[in-house]
C-alpha cells in the first residue's frame, strides 16, 4: 500500500508543479476570424456616405463596399448611376474620374459629384437613387431648416494662451468631464469652426462640434452627447468662419449611433452593440443627409474682443 | 402545515465611480413576503403539496426618478422624500403533485408562480462583464413574474438514482436594453429599457451513483431561453444572453483507500450568445477633425442581437484528497488540485479592433490554476 501512496503522491506532485508553468491571470491570443463569424451573413452590397447641403456647390457622395473582418482595403464602387431628385427637379451625379467640370489631379473612384453646382432646398424632400449591378437603391431625406445664430448670442469659450497666439479654450461639461463649447443650442446641429490665416492662407485650423438634442426634464438640451473637440489655435490675423448645419431626427440618430459604435466606444461597457441606422433601401448601409447651412464669419480680433467683453 | 414571513431592506447606490460625480439617484426598497403551505396524502400513492405566497415590494425613502412619454423621452423629474411612494403586490400560488413519493419509481408535476423584484441586465458583447446591473422594480420597471410548469420522473435505488425533469417557464416583464443604450453614467437609463416576455423550456437528466469505491454524478441539461421584447432591437424575438442549450457535468470520486481519494470534474456548456461584428462599413461625414484625433472610421456591421456565439466552454479539474483517519483530538485534510488540467483557453471576449491578417485578439482568464487546501478541526 505504501508503494501505491508514494506513486500517487509523486504523480500528483509532478502535475501540480508542472501546472505552475501554465498559470496566467489574463492571456491574449489570436484566433481565426472564420471560427467566430460567418462572412455569408454579411448581406450588404453598398455603403453610402455623403449628402447635400443648401450651399451652392458641387455636391458629392461616396459609394464603397462593406469590409469583411479579415479584409483591410476599402473597395470603391465604380460605374454606378446616381441621380438626385429635389421636388420635381432631377440632378445627375457623375463619377469624379470622368467628371467633365472637375479637373483635380487626384480624381477619385467611387466618388460621385453633381454635374453642376447645385444646392438643396430647406423643407423639400431630397431623394437619391443609385443604380448599381442591376439593383436600385434609394434614400430620402427632408432638409430641416437651420436656425441662424450670431456671435453675440452664443456663450463664447474662455480665452487662454499668449504671445502670438490666443487659444480659444473650452468649457468642461460638469457631468461627464467632456470638453465642449457651450453654444446654448436650441436644436440638434453641427458647428464647424474654420479658422484661416488671412496673411498665410495655407495656415488653417478646423474643428467640428456636434450638438444632439437630448431633452431633459426641464425641456433643456442636455450636453451629455456633445462631442469632444480639440482646441482651436488662432492668431490675430485669422478669420473665423462658423458654419451651422441642420440635421434631421433620423440623421441625428445615425450620428449618435455611429459615435457610440466608434469614437465613444472606448471600454467594455460603453454601449449595447447594434447596427447603426440607415436611410438607404434594403441591401444598402450608410446615410444620405440633407443639411441646411447658416454661415457667419468674424475676425479673430473681433471674436477675442467679444470674449473680453464677456469675461 | 408551514407558514412564514420574511422581509428584506434593499439599498441601491448605482453609478458609483471614482472619476465622476454620481448622476443617478440612489434608491431604497422593502421586499416582504408571507406564505402558507400544506401537504396532504391520498390513498398512499398521491401526495399533494399546495400553498400560496403573498409578496410585496415597496420603493421607499428619498429618491429621484424620471417619468417617460410614449417615445421613452424623459418628461418629468419626480422627487420623493420619504415613505412608500410605489408598491407592487403579487400572489404566488404553488401546487406540487407527487405520485409514489418515497418509492423506487416516482413522478411529480408542479405549477409554481414566482415574482422577482430585482432584475439583472448585461451588455451583449462579452461572456462575462462586471457591468451586470441589478435593476430594482420601480414605477418604470415592473417586477418579473414567472409561471413555471414542471414534470419529473425519479428512479431511486439504494446505490443509484436517475431523474428526468422537463419544464416550461413563461416569464412576464422581462427587461432588456435597447440598441445603443448608454450603459454607464446615464440618468435616463430607464428610458433605454424595454420589457416583454421570456420563454424558457428544456429538460434535465441526472444519474447518480451514491456508494461504492467509485461514486459520481452525470447530468445533462438542454435548455433554451428566448426573449420576445418589442422595440429593443431589430427583431422582436431573439436569444436571451443566457440561452445556453447544452450543459454537461460529470463528477467521479474514486476512493483508493480510506486515506486517499481522487476526484475528477468535467464540465461542458454551449457558448454563450453574443453580438459580434461580421464586417465593417466606412463613412461618417463632417468628421475631418475627428479623424485626425484618432477616431476610427470603421463602423461595425452586426447580424442580429445575440446571434453570434462564443466557443463551447469545457474544462477538466482534478484533485487528490488526503484524508487520514482522525486521531484523538484532531482531524486533518489535504487537497491538492488542478483547475482546467488541459489548459483549455475559454474566451471571455474578443477585441475586434485588434486584428492581424485573418485573426482576431481573444482574451481570457486563468488557463491552469494549481490549488491546494489544508484543513484541520478539533474533535
Amino acid at each position: 500500500m505504501s508503494i501505491m501512496y508514494r506513486y500517487i503522491f509523486n504523480i500528483t506532485f509532478i502535475l501540480f508543479t508542472l501546472s505552475f508553468l501554465f498559470v496566467s491571470c489574463e492571456d491574449l491570443y489570436y484566433e481565426d476570424i472564420s471560427k467566430i463569424t460567418d462572412n455569408k451573413a454579411l448581406m450588404v452590397e453598398i455603403v453610402l456616405t455623403g449628402g447635400i447641403t443648401s450651399e451652392m456647390e458641387y455636391q458629392e457622395i461616396t459609394l464603397t463596399k462593406p469590409i469583411l473582418l479579415n479584409e483591410h482595403s476599402i473597395d470603391s464602387i465604380s460605374g454606378a448611376a446616381v441621380n438626385l431628385k429635389i421636388g420635381n427637379n432631377n440632378y445627375e451625379f457623375i463619377e469624379e474620374i470622368s467628371h467633365p467640370n472637375i479637373n483635380n489631379l487626384h480624381k477619385r473612384k467611387g466618388t460621385y459629384v453633381s454635374r453642376n453646382q447645385i444646392k438643396g432646398i430647406p423643407g423639400a424632400v431630397h431623394t437619391l437613387a443609385i443604380n448599381y449591378s442591376g439593383k436600385t437603391y434609394t434614400a430620402s431625406e427632408i432638409m430641416e431648416e437651420v436656425d441662424p445664430f450670431d456671435f453675440n448670442s452664443i456663450d463664447l469659450p474662455s480665452k487662454s494662451g499668449g504671445g502670438g497666439y490666443d487659444t480659444l479654450g473650452v468649457l468642461v461639461n460638469p457631468l461627464l468631464n467632456q470638453i465642449i463649447f457651450n453654444f446654448g443650442a436650441t436644436e440638434s446641429c453641427i458647428y464647424n469652426w474654420i479658422a484661416v490665416d488671412t496673411i498665410f492662407g495655407y495656415d488653417k485650423s478646423e474643428s467640428s462640434l456636434y450638438y444632439f438634442k437630448v431633452v431633459d426634464q426641464q425641456g433643456l438640451l442636455s450636453e451629455m452627447y456633445s462631442e469632444r473637440i480639440s482646441y482651436l489655435g488662432i492668431r490675430m490675423s485669422y478669420k473665423i468662419t462658423v458654419k451651422k448645419s441642420s440635421m434631421s431626427q433620423q440623421y441625428e440618430n445615425y450620428l449618435i449611433a455611429v459615435l457610440k459604435e466608434t469614437y465613444w466606444n472606448n471600454n467594455l461597457f460603453s454601449t449595447m452593440s447594434a447596427n447603426v441606422p440607415t436611410n438607404l433601401s434594403t441591401g444598402g448601409l450608410g446615410y444620405f443627409y440633407a443639411s441646411d447651412i447658416y454661415t457667419q464669419t468674424i475676425s479673430a480680433r473681433a471674436l477675442i474682443h467679444l470674449i473680453d467683453l464677456n469675461e | 402545515m408551514r407558514l412564514g414571513i420574511n422581509s428584506i431592506l434593499h439599498d441601491y447606490t448605482p453609478d458609483q465611480s471614482n472619476y465622476i460625480e454620481s448622476i443617478i439617484s440612489s434608491m431604497s426598497a422593502i421586499e416582504s413576503g408571507a406564505y402558507i403551505s400544506n401537504e396532504i396524502e391520498f390513498i398512499n400513492i398521491l401526495d399533494v403539496e399546495y400553498g400560496i405566497r403573498f409578496s410585496m415590494f415597496q420603493n421607499t425613502g428619498s429618491a429621484k426618478w424620471y417619468s417617460y412619454d410614449e417615445n421613452y423621452l424623459p418628461v418629468k423629474l419626480n422627487v420623493e422624500n420619504k415613505g412608500v411612494w410605489n408598491s407592487y403586490n403579487n400572489i404566488e400560488p404553488r401546487v406540487i403533485v407527487s405520485i409514489n413519493k418515497s418509492k423506487i419509481n416516482s413522478y411529480r408535476i408542479a405549477f409554481t408562480r414566482a415574482s422577482q423584484f430585482v432584475q439583472i441586465l448585461s451588455n451583449n458583447s462579452y461572456s462575462y462583464t462586471a457591468l451586470e446591473t441589478w435593476m430594482p422594480a420601480s414605477p418604470n420597471i415592473k417586477p418579473l413574474i414567472s409561471n413555471n410548469f414542471l414534470s419529473s420522473y425519479f428512479w431511486d435505488k439504494k446505490d443509484v438514482s436517475f431523474s428526468l425533469t422537463a419544464y416550461y417557464r413563461l416569464i412576464n416583464n422581462q427587461i432588456d436594453y435597447v440598441d445603443h443604450a448608454k450603459l454607464t453614467d446615464n440618468p435616463y437609463i430607464d428610458g433605454e429599457i424595454r420589457s416583454g416576455e421570456a420563454n424558457a423550456y428544456g429538460f434535465e437528466l441526472n444519474f447518480n451513483k451514491k456508494s461504492g469505491k467509485t461514486s459520481g454524478n452525470v447530468s445533462y441539461a438542454f435548455s433554451r431561453v428566448l426573449y420576445t421584447i418589442k422595440g429593443a432591437t431589430s427583431k422582436d424575438m431573439y436569444r436571451a444572453p443566457y440561452d445556453i442549450p447544452h450543459d454537461i457535468k460529470i463528477q467521479i470520486v474514486h476512493e483508493f483507500s480510506k486515506k486517499i481519494k481522487a476526484s475528477a470534474f468535467w464540465t461542458f456548456t454551449s457558448g454563450r450568445p453574443a453580438t459580434f461584428p461580421i464586417g465593417y462599413q466606412t463613412g461618417f461625414p463632417h468628421t475631418g477633425d475627428l479623424v485626425s484625433t484618432g477616431w476610427q472610421s470603421q463602423i461595425p456591421i452586426y447580424s442580429e442581437r445575440n446571434s453570434g456565439q462564443f466557443p463551447n466552454y469545457h474544462r477538466l479539474d482534478l484533485a487528490i484528497i488526503f484524508d487520514p483517519p482522525s486521531k484523538k483530538k484532531t482531524k486533518h485534510n489535504l487537497t491538492i488540485g488542478i483547475y482546467n488540467l488541459y489548459a483549455k483557453r475559454n474566451p471571455m471576449g474578443y477585441d475586434f479592433n485588434n486584428r492581424i491578417d485573418n485573426k482576431v485578439a481573444v482574451f481570457h482568464f486563468f488557463r491552469v490554476i494549481p490549488n491546494f487546501s489544508y484543513s484541520f478541526k478539533f474533535n
